[in-house]
């Protein structure tokens, strides 16, 4: 067995296992919707059936429930505003790419994928050794795309910019997260006295 | 370059330029208080301190701004060599005078 590259079969698998690691799963929301239109549509099939046999409704007879909606009052209204509001939580849900703060580490033995927070501290930790400042000065944000390293100088000592953005983006390129980070360095107007 | 780094505390660096400004006003170490705080990523260095000045008619006849001055520019200059930090501000409070011990010299 060549330890080089996953089959392309198994390399098909790593990539739907970490699509569904990198993104939301649905299936929450499309449960509890599908539930709750299951137990809406099964009360009123039981209105009509009980209609169409002239028994007592059970809640509302569909003759007055056709009647109050040619004629909406108050509460009506509210009751549909407040499924327009659902219906659109629902439609968010559906088209936001629903993203988690992750990203892939690329590898041809194993689907690896790392939490951004763990992106952070590395590309932080290279920031902290090449500006020299001690690790609770330097914070690191880590987004889709981007990652800011933003650094806290000591007073009277200058930071070197350039060389703590050319070591955090030699790091970002060592990681090769997917998708690609494009790390800026920023440094505080102000100091802190002593280290 | 070797792995690590070095940190000097606030402190530290506070004891330090309390030494540098007795020695350039020529008094006590222990008569001289200093605050350090930040300006604009520079070191800003606050001094209250007595001052040493010679008796009338004798020794050095600078006054007292220019040798507040003068030493407010050492102590500038030594904090950086010696504590490794750019030195915006030195701020130097006078709050009194030592006068120099007539010593049996001539």
């Amino acid at each position: 067995m060549s330890p080089i590259a996953a089959p392309p079969a198994e390399a098909a698998t790593y990539r739907r296992i970490i699509r569904r690691e990198r993104h939301n799963s649905r299936s929450v929301a499309v449960s509890i919707t599908l539930a709750l239109v299951a137990l809406g549509l099964a009360y009123v099939t039981v209105e009509l059936v009980l209609g169409a046999l002239e028994l007592p409704a059970l809640l509302v007879a569909p003759v007055d429930a056709v009647a109050v909606l040619n004629e909406p009052t108050v509460p009506v209204i509210a009751g549909s505003a407040v499924a327009v509001a659902i219906g659109l939580v629902l439609l968010i849900i559906a088209l936001a790419p629903g993203r988690r703060a992750r990203h892939e580490i690329p590898n041809t033995r194993m689907a690896v994928v790392v939490d951004d927070v763990v992106l952070a501290g590395a590309l932080g930790r290279a920031g902290r050794v090449a500006a020299s400042v001690p690790a609770q000065r330097v914070r690191t944000t880590v987004t889709a795309r981007r990652a800011l390293v933003s650094i806290t100088p000591t007073s009277g000592i200058e930071v070197d910019a350039e060389a703590t953005e050319a070591a955090t983006s030699r790091v970002a390129a060592e990681l090769a997260a997917k998708p690609p980070l494009t790390v800026s360095v920023s440094i505080a107007q102000s100091g802190v006295v002593g280290s | 370059m070797l792995p690590g780094r070095v940190s000097i505390t606030p402190r530290a660096l506070e004891h330090t330029a309390a030494a540098i400004a007795a020695d350039h006003l020529g008094v006590d170490r222990s008569t001289v208080s200093v605050r350090l705080s930040d300006l604009r990523g520079q070191l800003a260095v606050a001094i209250t301190s007595p001052l040493r000045v010679s008796p009338l008619g004798r020794g050095s006849t600078v006054g007292m701004v220019t040798r507040s001055q003068d030493a407010r520019e050492a102590i500038s200059r030594d904090l950086t060599r010696i504590g490794g930090s750019t030195v915006g501000t030195v701020t130097l409070r006078v709050t009194g005078v030592s006068m120099m011990e007539s010593s049996r010299v001539i």
